[in-house]
């Protein structure tokens, strides 16, 4: 897929001691997919993959990124009515799974692999390869439709952004059904690279084990990661081959950034902060690790092949240095939103061109700075929230706006009183968050504009005097 | 070292339901890492902010850790000389 052609390890599986050479990683995916065709038929089929961090499904998952397929990864942990949703709405013809409930209408073809007993009611676009839904652990239906050569361009642009060698071992330490540990995958396999599957989380000392075991050169985190990284020690934690640090996933805060960028200097390794949505496979731009500290805040350059401008409100190009919306183009763009099934049959529509939705300006230099979102998003560990779907959701306990507060999402209820510890813990997962990341609070009433829509910006004001 | 008496137990479950978002009577005591949903990462650092502000210590990064079920976050405290006589 990534076509390497490299010699060295691919992946490594410390729990099990299992290490797969990039040669075996080709004959394992070629197996792969030759099984899939069986079981599928002649028809392009959409591969549905419980993505854990071990080589079985990462297989899989090359294979279902073959021509002739398209590959959808989720969460191993998706499951319930959230998982039956997904699969009525987009009707995978295999499911690799360990295990599937009896009512969703598939058969056991193979140990942890499903097969749809009805057709499915439309065919998938020939260059679909890879669904991804664009909200992460939620299972929200809006997916993102990426052509296999999007993804293959993408893992190239970061491979060349970051200077990815053969000898670098990333861990997956971020979930391989979010576009930005998925990116992780591709890119370090399309170096020659190695990397480390792990499903321990960065606060538990089986994590650094395996970090140390499989001698990893370079950890990929979101800020939430790194905030967390701050309070447990890198230094002390980290294995000394590790020496190069991404970031992506929301804004950092600029002192944490220059915190990890002294840990990475003091190695003689590099840090890098990176921009980039689900909607361009993953990576837009990248902050060439040079560009720090000077350029501190700025979310980097676009990725070779890929272009960044700034647009006004009615599409026209504004001149360096003027604030507007952001459009992204370049190879790596999606074909286009899916809801369900009947839209994998449809073509490209964007022609590599993404307006993101996020607002903000660029130096002559062609570097990016992120000011602002035309969009009501929030980012919190790095998964995208919509705040209009929270309120929505939040109507349940009375009239609620919802704020985003870097980290946290405020929701604010007017007149009523906020709901208990255990609503709000199941109100929290239901977002795929801890209750701790929302905070609710009671107030007399939401204020409107003239035009008697909510008036963010006053709310904003209150809140911050509540929270004093 | 020393181990909580019942009063600081008390309190440490308290703790552990309300960093995992548990009801207020389930049981805590076999608790380990990972073993609800709520207990990840995020959740870990959450359950150690909070140790640290009820019980007024600093936590080595090996403890941060190494707490990785209910049984573990006893030893550990006891470690500090809380809950002793």
């Amino acid at each position: 897929m990534f076509g390497c052609d490299g010699s060295g390890i691919a992946l490594l599986e410390p729990a099990d001691g299992t290490r797969l050479s990039h040669a075996d990683l080709r004959d394992s995916v070629a197996a792969e997919t030759a099984r899939l065709r069986r079981l599928a038929g002649s028809q392009p089929a959409l591969v549905l993959i419980a993505l854990a961090p071990a080589i079985a499904p990462v297989v899989a998952h090359l294979a279902a990124l073959s021509p002739g397929f398209a590959a959808m990864p989720v969460a191993p942990e998706l499951d319930g009515p959230a998982l039956a949703a997904l699969i009525a709405r987009y009707q995978p013809e295999l499911v690799i799974r360990p295990t599937l409930p009896a009512d969703l209408g598939y058969d056991a073809v193979a140990p942890g692999t499903w097969r749809r007993e009805a057709p499915a009611t439309r065919p998938l676009h020939p260059d679909l390869g890879l669904v991804l839904s664009t909200s992460g652990s939620t299972g929200s239906p809006r997916c993102a439709r990426l052509s296999r050569t999007a993804v293959a361009a993408n893992a190239r642009q970061i491979v060349e952004a970051l200077g990815i060698e053969s000898d670098q071992r990333a861990p997956t330490s971020l979930p391989l059904s979010y576009s930005y540990g998925l990116s992780v995958l591709h890119s370090h396999l399309a170096a020659g690279a190695a990397v480390i599957l792990t499903g321990e989380g960065l606060t538990s000392r089986g994590f650094w084990q395996v970090l140390a075991e499989g001698e990893a050169t370079s950890f990929a985190g979101v800020p939430t990661s790194y905030e967390m990284l701050r309070r447990l020690d890198i230094d002390r934690l980290a294995p000394p081959s590790l020496i190069t640090l991404t970031q992506a996933g929301g804004a950092m805060k600029p002192a944490l950034t220059d915190h990890f960028l002294g840990f990475a200097l003091r190695r003689g390794g590099k840090m890098f902060v990176m921009y980039g949505q689900t909607e361009a496979t993953a990576r837009i731009a990248v902050l060439p690790a040079g560009a720090l500290p000077d350029r501190l805040g700025a979310a980097g350059r676009a990725v070779p092949g890929g272009r960044l401008s700034t647009i006004d409100g009615l599409g026209q190009p504004l001149p360096p240095g003027a604030e507007g919306r952001i459009l992204y183009q370049g190879p790596n763009v999606m074909m286009g939103y899916g809801e369900g099934r009947d839209d994998l049959a449809r073509g490209d529509e964007l022609s590599g061109r993404l307006e993101t939705g996020d607002l903000g300006r660029l130096d002559p230099d062609g570097m990016l700075w992120i000011t602002g979102r035309e969009k009501r998003i929030a980012k919190v560990n790095g998964q995208r929230l919509n705040l209009d779907e929270i309120e929505a959701r939040a109507a349940a306990f009375g009239r609620a706006a919802a704020l985003d507060r870097g980290d946290t999402v405020a929701i604010l209820l007017a007149g009523g009183e906020t709901p208990g510890a255990e609503a709000r813990a199941g109100f929290a997962q239901g977002l795929g968050l801890h209750s701790s990341q929302l905070r609710w609070h009671s107030i007399a009433d939401l204020p409107l504009t003239e035009r008697g829509k909510v008036d963010y910006a006053a709310l904003a004001a209150r809140l911050a005097e509540l929270s004093r | 070292m020393s181990t909580p008496e019942p009063a600081s137990l008390d309190r440490l479950r308290a703790l552990f339901r309300e960093s995992f978002d548990l009801a207020p009577e389930s049981e805590v005591d076999s608790l380990a890492y990972r073993a609800v949903p709520a207990w990840d990462s995020v959740g870990h650092m959450r359950l150690i902010a909070a140790l640290e502000t009820e019980f007024d210590v600093m936590l080595e990064t090996d403890d941060v850790i190494d707490l990785s079920s209910f049984a573990k976050a006893v030893e550990i405290l006891g470690k500090y000389g809380i809950g002793g006589e």
